[in-house]
């Protein structure tokens, strides 16, 4: 009896980490994410024959607009399936809370760097108002989702990466030319840290996302614990 | 090492409120977790609604069971959790359950 008590328990624990802690598939969609961030400069700079500074506005829509994709589909993935039986969370550790305020923190202080930036820097009147609006909301918004959505350690470094990724790209001044040419430094970790990333997280996401469906299975074996 | 009248003392003691199977399955379920929703304890225990409801009751009432409702939207959403006092007890319940068990020599 004790064991399969102890199992139950053990089952619990296991299924609950899928609300918290594991992204499981949503790991693999984050690797289709940064793809699609390193897509779209070219396809933006090729369908908008406009300045740097207007495609950045454009880029900055999309980047934003993807990050809050991989974000409803995490929660929809998480709600679908990983919760399928049922909402359960985890105990938090201590430090991955504090992880997830670190990182709410800094992207806080960004936030704050970009009014600075897009209204004081030198091209302040280059952008449109709109873009300054919807740039600012995005920036402002990071902080937010990152506590009310980002709830374990491996979905908060994707998180991370995207955001910087997102933000390098718009930022930095024409990151994506840097890395055609295969120039500079960040051009070159770029290039050999987004394989990696992008086939770690599928590998990760897709053996997570097996051992939750052999959970499953586990738990649908199940004796009725009154017989 | 516990002796004959001390393990059967030991069975004596042992809390009435865990020792019954289902809620001994609920609490084991819920010491997984930090909180679960009604639907994944009855999931996991295979138990039916009813007979889970009433057996949360009685922990509630003895203080081993938080029991929270409310809505998800527009859906009803009871969520529970096992308290200090319950993960407690069953932490007693299972060191008076190895002190009762016969010793192999």
């Amino acid at each position: 009896m004790a064991t399969d008590l102890a199992r139950l328990s053990q089952l619990s624990s296991r299924y609950a980490r899928y609300g918290r802690s594991l992204p499981g598939l949503s790991l693999a969609l984050g690797g289709v994410v940064m793809l699609l961030l390193l897509l779209a400069p070219p396809l933006i700079g090729n369908a908008a024959e406009v300045s740097w500074e207007h495609q950045r506005g454009l880029l900055a829509l999309a980047v934003s607009a993807l990050l809050a994709l991989w974000l409803l589909a995490k929660e929809g993935l998480r709600r679908r399936i990983y919760q399928s039986l049922g909402l359960a969370e985890s105990r938090p550790a201590p430090s991955t809370a504090l992880f997830i305020r670190t990182l709410a923190a800094g992207l806080a202080v960004l936030a704050l760097a970009y009014p600075v930036k897009a209204l004081l820097g030198p091209a302040a009147q280059e952008p449109t108002s709109v873009q300054v609006a919807l740039g600012l909301t995005a920036c402002w918004a990071l902080p937010w989702a990152t506590l009310r959505f980002i709830r374990g350690w491996q979905e908060g470094l994707l998180w991370l990466v995207l955001g910087f990724w997102g933000l390098a790209l718009i930022w930095v001044l024409p990151l994506w030319e840097g890395l055609l040419q295969g120039k500079g430094a960040l051009a070159a970790i770029l290039f050999a840290a987004l394989p990696l990333a992008y086939f770690g997280g599928l590998a990760v996401g897709l053996v997570q996302h097996l051992q939750f469906l052999r959970l499953v299975r586990e738990i649908r074996a199940q004796e009725p614990c009154d017989e | 090492m516990s002796k004959g009248p001390d393990r059967l003392q030991a069975i004596l003691d042992l809390d009435r409120l865990v020792h019954e199977p289902a809620r001994l399955a609920i609490l084991s379920v819920l010491s997984g977790v930090e909180w679960a929703e009604f639907k994944m304890v009855e999931s996991l225990t295979r138990l039916t609604k009813g007979n889970l409801s009433s057996h949360l009751a009685k922990l509630e009432e003895g203080g081993y069971v938080a029991i929270h409702k409310g809505y998800r939207g527009k859906v009803p959403l009871t969520t529970l959790a096992i308290t200090k006092k319950g993960r407690e007890a069953l932490d007693r319940y299972w060191e008076q359950l190895r002190q009762a068990a016969p010793r192999r020599s």
